[in-house]
């Protein structure tokens, strides 16, 4: 504390006063206002299922361009359909058994995985709280899938947010990240995005906008540097 | 530093035709793209505004902001440590990772742990540490240091790395890049799953949530921020925003600046050891806000502007100066580029660093390109009248006193038709029996050498224009005076 009081003070004379007394931030709260984002946030709730497929659309094209993959599903079971038909194709880079780790929500419950997965002799964990092991299985992984609840068109951006049974390391450690993002979940700009954030932002959280990526040897780009080497986006829209 | 060792490697630099095909790629890539960018899109100027006045207010409220910032992390659980010098961060550092037992560090990117020279502090403690973004890796295996804020690695070719790679952690000798790449992939993961403590920088804090959030395409931060049980994230004491509308705004500048992305792949806030019941993240975080001169910036009129900066690189990619002499030649600081010669010198020393603000052209580059159009011709040109003439504040010895008597010389004999005369005689003189070429002095003596060492120099009119005129104009028949009246033209097309 006393090392925080003797910075603050230099600083404080640094910005011109006198530095006898600090300033207490709970004076300030000019300093921190920020514009209401409530209204902004309740349109992106509103908008019709055409102008959802707009956003799509445009998530689709900026996706393109950054190598993230999109696949469309008009349901569950298609959506499960072309999970599997990927984690068919893809080799497995860290193990020689092909592992998958699937996030607790029950958008991905509804998938059914590991029924499915287990015919097609792949072993897929639940990240489910109180699970064993989930470090060394996401280690071992081929692929983790998540179920993002917001996403950027303008940047082709999902957020994962930092919540149990939903570890951070799931769109990390595995050799490719599957997530599974349901249409409205989609929002336009920067502006709707971080209106959308609300809350989000008080907890750890991430945005990814494609696989991992380096141009750091005579600017070749290069995809698959420490993180996954590919992300497949499957748009949810669900027509009942 | 000498000056020689900056023009003996800026020499060598602009001799190497690979370093120069390197450069200007990245150059043409994202300086070029960025000043088109702006260009295109007029409608960012005001994002660009915004930005630069928010840093305006958080500058001026800075022990504002740093009080809740710290307050906010330390709600979240993590621990907050203010330190003056670049001494304090390390100490701080190494004696948390010594009372954890930590034998293996690994790093994210981060300029301000080259700047509070965090390596030497490990490695003296015995504690192995790898630089995990692949340039800095690159460059950790050469034992060298990087050259460029986003591209490190920018001055090393496929060759080099290679051979690099090869015998330093014995891949296969390969000269392709998406190979080299998967090689250092293996040998980094295993260092992510191994380390005890991970080292980040801080690309913008949000003093409201207590949040840190960080930038990368590689993925390298996020894995040393997540799987480490310690993550301790240095920053900048200027790094900080208020609240997430102002974090919006700025991450845009940023991701732009850098790489001409709309958004980087990964971005992560974190501000605090995990949550209960997640199972990974660290569990302990500790952010280091670090003053190591800014403090003395921030007081000075002058330069405080030039804590405005969000390290994008963008003026590195647009400056010709930079283009030609890469960033080693900046005397191997930190910072390079004209970021570099601004904020090494009010660093480091100005006479130290004098030939780094010396050394850029002013061509302006800098100020179109910079998010936060920060004004680095006019802070180069402040530091450049320090040393012309000595200032306390900033401990600087004038440079050449010579110089200044020369220029009071001059300054006498512009006033004196008399003496101006006799000096122009002297020179003529002086110049005529120089070697001469196309009608150009090819090589001068004394202090006139250092400009025909690299170009010519035109010698001085046989005739001035003040003895022209006299001869020839001054008693010349003048035309019958015009009655004009322009005045009224003038107003008429005035609307
Ligand atoms: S001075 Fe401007 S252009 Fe240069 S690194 Fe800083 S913000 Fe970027």
């Amino acid at each position: 504390m006393a090392e925080r009081t003797a910075f603050l003070k230099k600083i404080a004379i640094a910005t011109g006063q006198d530095g006898e007394t600090l300033r207490d931030p709970a004076d300030f709260p000019a300093i921190f206002a920020s514009e209401d984002q409530d209204a902004l946030a309740a349109k992106t709730h509103r908008r019709s299922h055409e102008e959802l497929l707009q956003l799509a659309s445009l998530f689709e094209d900026v996706a393109k361009t950054l190598n993230l993959t999109c696949y469309r599903a008009a349901s569950f079971k298609k959506a499960q359909k072309i999970i599997v038909k990927i984690l068919k194709e893809t080799e497995p880079e860290f193990s020689s058994e092909k592992i998958v780790m699937v996030h607790d929500h029950p958008d991905l419950v509804a998938l059914n995985l590991p029924e499915v997965l287990q015919k097609k002799k792949i072993t897929s964990y639940s990240t489910a709280r109180g699970e064993k092991d989930i470090r060394a299985r996401s280690e071992k992984a081929l692929a983790g899938i998540t179920a993002p609840e917001l996403a950027m068109a303008a940047g082709a951006a999902i957020v994962q947010r930092d919540l149990p049974g939903q570890p951070r390391s799931t769109s990390l450690l595995p050799s490719i990240h599957i997530a599974l993002l349901r249409l409205e979940n989609i929002v336009a700009d920067y502006d709707e995005f971080y209106a959308r954030l609300g809350k989000y932002s008080e907890e750890a959280m991430v945005f990814i906008s494609g696989p991992s990526k380096t141009a750091d040897i005579e600017a070749v780009l290069v995809h698959g540097a420490h993180g996954p080497r590919a992300l497949h986006c499957i748009i949810l829209d669900e027509v009942e | 530093m000498s000056e020689s060792f900056y023009r003996e490697n800026a020499k060598k630099a602009i001799a190497d035709d690979k370093l120069q095909a390197a450069i200007n790629l990245i150059q043409d890539r994202f300086g070029t793209g960025l000043l088109n960018l702006w260009k295109e899109k007029p409608e960012m100027d005001e994002l660009r505004n915004r930005v630069k006045a928010a840093k305006d207010k958080n500058l001026k409220n800075l022990d504002i902001l740093l009080a809740k910032l710290a307050d906010s992390v330390e709600a979240r659980g993590g621990h907050v440590f203010f330190a003056e010098t670049a001494e304090e961060a390390r100490l701080y550092t190494i004696e948390l990772a010594k009372r954890r037992h930590v034998k293996m560090v690994v790093k994210g990117k981060s300029m301000l742990s080259a700047e509070i020279k965090i390596d030497q502090a490990l490695a003296d403690a015995g504690i192995e540490h790898w630089e995990t973004d692949l340039g800095e890796y690159l460059v950790q295996l050469d034992k060298d240091i990087p050259s460029h804020i986003i591209a490190p690695a920018v001055h090393m070719n496929r060759e080099h790395i290679g051979d690099l790679l090869a015998k330093r952690i014995g891949t296969p000798l390969s000269y392709d890049p998406p190979a080299l790449t998967l090689a250092a992939r293996k040998a980094l993961r295993r260092k992510f799953l191994k380390a005890d403590m991970g080292i980040t920088g801080c690309n913008i804090a949000v003093a409201e949530t207590g949040q840190v959030s960080l930038v990368s395409n590689e993925g390298n931060i996020r894995m040393t921020g997540t799987m480490p049980p310690i993550h301790v994230a240095l920053m900048g004491m200027e790094r900080v925003v208020a609240n997430m509308q102002e974090h919006k705004d700025m991450l845009q500048l940023l991701t732009l600046g850098a790489a001409m992305q709309k958004i980087s792949t990964y971005v992560s806030f974190n501000g605090g050891p995990v949550a209960e019941g997640c199972p990974d993240g660290p569990q302990e975080f500790h952010l280091i806000i670090i003053d190591n001169g800014r403090s003395k910036i921030l007081a000075d009129e002058t330069f405080s502007e030039i804590l405005s900066c969000i390290r994008c690189g963008a003026c590195l990619n647009v400056c010709p100066v930079y283009g030609k002499i890469g960033g080693h030649s900046y005397n191997r600081a930190t910072y390079s580029g004209p970021i570099g010669a601004v904020i090494e010198p009010l660093f480091n020393g100005i006479n130290a660093q004098a030939d780094l603000c010396k050394g850029e052209t002013l061509c302006g580059a800098c100020l179109k390109v910079c998010p936060v159009k920060n004004n680095i011709p006019r802070m180069l040109l402040a530091l450049r009248e320090k040393l012309a003439y000595g200032d306390e504040k900033w401990d600087v010895e004038q440079q050449n006193p010579l110089e200044e008597l020369a220029f009071r010389g001059v300054g006498e004999a512009m006033v004196s038709p008399r003496l101006w005369h006799t000096g122009e005689k002297v020179v003529r003189s002086i110049m005529k029996k120089k070697p001469h070429q196309n009608d150009m002095v090819t090589a001068m003596s004394g202090p006139g050498r250092a400009w025909t060492d690299d170009r010519d120099l035109p010698p001085i009119a046989e005739k001035s224009f003040a003895r022209l005129w006299k001869e020839k104009l001054q008693n010349r028949p003048l035309p019958a005076e015009k009655k004009e009246d322009n005045s009224g033209k003038d107003e008429g097309e005035e609307k």
